[in-house]
């Protein structure tokens, strides 16, 4: 990370945040100025550690470190209502592995007719449960590994807007998201930025009973892929995300519940050309997350998927994936988490992970609604 | 035309033409009756019966809505009376329900963190903070243990407006009550009679149990008592007790070996028995605490069950703590 490339940013937040302590105080003093009207701020700290039986292929390049005690993420967020109609929210993330970059800064419409709520932005896109969370707001530490394999390491989040509403039907309460993406994802699809993806969203939500619930989302996220081979530069085809999300909840208190969530993906690629390199491949994962005392709360998380650069010769060779984590909730704003991970890769190479994460957050901490 | 025609003055008409005519007519009302009247009389019902909908965070806000607003008022809370107010994860029901009220009521200040997302989510303009249906009911009272300069983390989980327990001071619960009443009223100017009526109703149930309730603990005015967490002050100066120690160490801190230690030592040393824990707080800590003090555990709300009114909820946390203190007594008798 550059320190040419931090600074306007830095520079940023500690004017905020002067500005923000001066406020604090003089309305602690019974006055009130302008400054009162300075954004919302927050820091999160997300420390990770993690060792493994993985051997770097580049010990000196890109996979430095692949074992090692980093700061995986500073997270700064700032939120302010804009006017009656309009708030705005920025999440900047700084990384020692890495430029800092802008992980979400969108605009929230607050008055649309109809309930119709909309943000226009870069924002993280409605698919499933797990991608619309920051990477620090987890229940384990990393991503499952089909959202990292489909959607990228700390998921989607791309620029672009939608519009959702919520509507009753009985004793179900729907949403219905569509979202429309400038593009610029490479994982999944062609990283152009011009070539849209487009993603809708269908989620039901059901009471059981006054202490648990249901809720199950269809995903739907289309876009073009880009193909470079044999000298080919760009040949665009159609590629098609579709999943589903479950989640059961069951809360006793706040201190006391459980959470069963689970999510499935299925990618099907246009094999016009007959590129037999792009097989049609599925995953997902399912986990189990128990909070069982104040302080304490532990979970399970098993993961199946298909690469999506599978060899059609053996695609039957999937990553699989098992993890265990506890969790010691030392306040409401920090925890430390301990998680061992085995996955097996498509070679049969058995991957032993052991991550302890240290996760603190200073200020706002504003996390919207799933 | 020949609806017209049918009702049209003629001078001769025909048996046949009046026969039309009159089955028609009698056509024409039954289907008034049929499709016509029921809308009628559905416009006039709801224009008479309209009620307001109140859509409140906590239940003893929805409680004092329903006692304000009479049948005017539909009333329904977020939160369950059971749960922590601090940690509340808002549902997709909620939202819904939001989106269709025409007032948010809550309790203000930074006890509930979660309801900002929430009115953003329901995407109704009306009750944006500062709109018309934003009812923030700390808005006029006193507020005890305000933090100075100098704040931060290292206190807890400290509330940077104030303590905002502030319901359970039923002297304030009056003010809200009567903030509530002006907002209502200013919605349906039809009903604001029947508002301040209901108002001076409730002001004066709230007189009445109160010199009950002042009278039941006058015999231990500045008794010490423990509390797991900081959520008395207001009832504390409300009926002159003494409720300073915590089975937290810090506000939203779990208590640690060493903590609890020293609560035992100091409670045996002033002789404090009684540790009031609310219905979502671990009971199993504060019944290990009351074990080696031969101390007792009360468990008293903050929020009606949903089958009683705010009144009724203090009137039984009082009695529980009344009886209990009064036992804490006959046993340190000599």
């Amino acid at each position: 990370m550059s320190l040419k490339s931090t600074a306007p940013v830095v520079a940023l937040f500690l004017v905020f945040a002067s500005a923000q302590a001066q406020a604090q105080n003089e309305s602690s003093a019974g006055k009130r100025g302008l400054s009162s009207f300075n954004p919302e701020i927050g820091i999160v700290a997300d420390i990770v550690g993690r060792a493994s039986e993985e051997e770097p292929a580049d010990p000196f390049g890109e996979d430095e470190g692949i074992d090692r005690f980093s700061f995986r993420e500073a997270q700064l967020v700032f939120g302010a209502f804009v006017d009656p109609f309009m708030r705005a929210d920025f999440a900047f993330v700084f990384s020692d592995r890495g430029d800092p970059e802008i992980e979400e800064a969108y605009l929230s419409f607050l008055a649309l007719p109809g309930r119709i709520r909309s943000r226009v932005g870069k924002f993280r896109s409605k698919i499933g449960k797990v991608n619309l969370k920051d990477l620090n707001a987890l229940q384990f530490v990393n991503e499952p590994l089909v959202i990292q394999e489909y959607l990228g390491d700390e998921g989607m989040s791309l620029t672009g807007i939608n519009a959702s509403r919520i509507f009753g039907l009985g004793p179900f309460a729907l949403e219905l998201t569509g979202e429309f993406f400038e593009g610029g994802q490479d994982v999944l699809f062609s990283g152009v930025r011009g070539e849209p993806i487009y993603v809708g969203h269908l989620k039901g939500y059901v009471d059981f009973t006054p202490r648990s619930n249901f809720e199950i989302g269809l995903n739907y996220a289309s876009g073009d892929r880009n193909i470079a081979a044999d000298g080919d530069p760009v040949d665009l085809r159609s590629t098609n995300l579709v999943g589903v999300d479950l989640t059961y909840q069951w809360k006793r208190t706040s201190t006391l519940k459980v959470r069963l969530t689970g999510e499935g993906y299925r990618v099907d690629r246009d094999r016009r050309s007959g590129d037999p390199q792009a097989p049609d491949v599925d995953g997902g994962f399912l986990n189990a997350d128990v909070r069982f005392a104040p302080r304490w709360s532990a979970g399970a998380r098993y993961d199946r998927v298909e690469p999506l650069e599978l060899d059609p010769a053996t695609r039957h060779d999937d990553r699989a994936g098992y993890a265990v984590y506890a969790t010691f909730h030392q306040s409401e704003f920090a925890w430390i988490r301990l998680q061992y991970q085995l996955t097996r890769e498509p070679d049969g190479f058995r991957n032993d992970e052991v991550y302890l994460q240290f996760r603190a957050q200073i200020g706002v901490d504003r996390h919207g609604l799933q | 035309m020949a609806f017209s025609k049918c009702f049209r003055a003629s001078a001769h008409p025909s048996p046949a033409t009046r026969r039309e005519a009159r089955r028609r007519l009698i056509g024409f009302c039954a289907g008034f009756v049929c499709l016509g009247f029921p809308w009628l009389v559905g416009t006039a019902h709801a224009g008479k019966e309209k009620r307001i909908r109140v859509t409140t965070t906590l239940t003893m806000l929805s409680s004092i809505a329903e006692a304000i607003g009479g049948d005017r008022v539909s009333a329904t809370s977020i939160a369950a009376p059971g749960y922590n107010p601090h940690f509340i994860e808002p549902r997709p029901s909620d939202i819904l329900r939001l989106g269709r009220s025409d007032y948010f009521i809550h309790m203000g200040l930074d006890l509930e963190l979660w309801r900002g997302p929430l009115v953003e989510a329901a995407v109704n303009p009306r009750l944006l903070p500062g709109a018309v249906g934003d009812v923030d009911a700390s808005v006029g009272i006193d507020l005890l243990e305000v933090p100075g300069v100098g704040l931060s983390r290292a206190s807890g989980d400290i509330h940077i407006f104030g303590n905002p327990h502030y319901w359970l001071d039923p002297e304030n619960v009056k003010r809200m009550a009567e903030q509530f009443a002006g907002r209502l009223a200013a919605g349906a100017p039809g009903s604001s009679d029947l508002f301040r009526e209901n108002l001076r109703s409730f002001s004066r149930s709230v007189d009445e149990h109160m010199a009950s309730w002042k009278s039941a603990l006058s015999p231990f005015q500045g008794q010490r008592l423990v509390a797991y967490h900081n959520s008395w002050p207001y009832f504390a100066h409300a009926f002159n007790l003494r409720i300073d120690l915590f089975v937290e160490p810090k506000p939203g801190i779990s208590p640690s070996g060493s903590h609890l230690e020293g609560l035992v030592a100091q409670m045996k040393r002033d002789e404090v028995r009684i540790i009031i824990v609310e219905p979502f707080q671990p009971r199993r800590i504060a019944e290990s605490v009351a074990k080696r003090t031969s101390g007792k555990v009360v468990e008293l709300w903050q929020n009606p069950s949903g089958k009683d009114s705010y009144i009724e909820m203090m009137d039984r946390n009082v009695h529980t703590l009344v009886e209990a203190l009064r036992a804490s007594r006959r046993g340190s008798a000599p």
